[in-house]
């Protein structure tokens, strides 16, 4: 089973593909959607932390691609359901893609023949939608993170490992935290071969709850809690 | 010289300008603060509204929707006043086509068709605001779930946003009742997540 990884420019597809190369697990195809969007600047302190947490937020995914010399094809564009990139998926000889990024699928991109896998961070049923991860520290002082193969709605897919991790003792939840829980949770199921050994279990379309991104004030609540001590 | 934080998701024309509440930063606790005073202010300024009306001797107000029913469409004040009057909270099925409606789209209008699908007339109706803030408050006081708590505070910045613009007297009351509701359930909740704050 050929397994490709389909980035974008962001922090968490840094803390995929520096995690798949530190722990030299082998993609068979990358592609990289790169709109050539300005990279933001991280303070000292949520650069240490991501370090901390086993990747270099300050790295830019272009950089690691060139500085391990990996063959990767780029498109122009960040979009999973562009005609140029479902054009190019039919023809790709990849099974599965980890999909870096979210939202819908269209039916075109899910035709064009490799499956895609997503980290969401949420356990579903019961955590579905944006941001989950407040919802979850406020509801249960947990977070946690669901592997499903994507499907033409939001976080219903057929689920192949879920993972509960604690809160973080940190600020840095959207930059550095989301993405550090989605990367260890892709390296479990990578490192386990969870995707070849095909346990997927699937989901009650009507349980569950779906949320929206999260009011700055709830937000709040949430970080404060994590850092109070 | 450090920049005091301002509570700014409540400022502005969020009718025409939406607030979107992506990946917004974090201010730390003196946000919670800004919150608080930014919603204080809006309670003042609708106890003046409240006030002036008094003096002005229109309290009376018609409150009954005259239009047609037409058989065809949603009217969406009718709709929310049936719930709200009728205390039917259990229609989760409005209740969350109206929570996702103001979510994704930042706006409700005042008329749907029965798939509750947006009509061309898009009017601007702060009642309908109003009365589903007043709907979203009693799911959450029932219910505890964060995501009506979560739409709540949305939809009462952008009553903030509006308030003075509006003088239906008896909606404004029941704002002035539904925002004093709104900090108590933050206060609440930090209290429940054991953070210290000191509000004003």
């Amino acid at each position: 089973m050929e397994i490709g990884i389909i980035l974008t420019p962001d922090e968490r597809s840094k803390a995929y593909l520096q995690k798949i190369l530190q722990n030299k697990i082998t993609i068979s195809e990358i592609l990289f959607m790169n709109d050539g969007r300005k990279e933001t600047s991280f303070s000292e302190e949520i650069i240490t932390k991501s370090k901390e947490l086993g990747f270099n937020i300050s790295e830019s995914v272009k950089n690691t691609l060139n500085i391990h010399d990996l063959d990767f094809y780029e498109f122009n564009f960040v979009d999973i359901n562009n005609p140029i990139l479902v054009e190019y998926l039919s023809k790709s000889k990849t099974d599965i893609f980890i999909f870096t990024g979210g939202g819908i699928l269209r039916k075109d991109v899910l035709k064009a023949g490799p499956k895609f896998i997503h980290l969401h961070p949420g356990i579903v049923p019961n955590y579905r939608g944006s941001t989950c991860f407040y919802y979850s520290i406020l509801n249960e002082d947990t977070a946690g993170v669901t592997a499903y193969f994507m499907d033409e709605k939001i976080d219903t897919g057929n689920v192949i490992f879920q993972k509960e991790f604690l809160k973080p003792n940190y600020a840095f939840v959207d930059d550095v935290y989301d993405s550090h829980i989605r990367s260890e949770t892709l390296l479990e199921v990578l490192k386990n071969k969870m995707i070849q050994k095909n346990k997927i279990k699937k989901q009650n379309q009507n349980e569950g709850e779906t949320y929206y991104v999260i009011h700055p004030v709830l937000k709040h609540i949430a970080i404060l809690s994590c850092i109070k001590n | 010289m450090v920049e005091k934080v301002e509570y700014t998701y409540d400022k502005g024309d969020l009718i025409k300008n939406p607030q979107k509440y992506q990946k917004s930063e974090f201010h730390g606790n003196e946000f919670l603060i800004a919150y608080k005073e930014s919603r204080i202010k809006v309670l003042k300024k609708i106890e003046k509204i409240i006030e002036n009306k008094v003096i002005d001797n229109l309290e009376q107000e018609e409150i009954e929707n005259n239009d047609e029913i037409d058989s065809d469409t949603i009217d969406l004040e009718r709709l929310l006043n049936e719930i709200l009057t009728s205390k039917n909270y259990e229609r989760n099925d409005v209740i969350d086509i109206l929570l996702k409606k103001i979510e994704i789209k930042k706006k409700i209008i005042k008329r749907y068709n029965l798939e509750f699908k947006e009509l061309d007339d898009e009017k601007y109706y702060l009642k309908n605001y109003i009365y589903l803030s007043n709907l979203l408050m009693i799911k959450y006081d029932k219910t505890e779930n964060l995501k009506f708590l979560n739409t709540l505070l949305k939809i009462n910045d952008i009553i903030c946003s509006q308030i003075e613009k509006y003088d239906e007297i008896l909606n404004i009351k029941k704002f002035f009742e539904i925002l004093n509701n709104e900090i108590i359930y933050i206060e609440k909740l930090f209290l429940k997540k054991g953070i210290k704050l000191k509000w004003k």
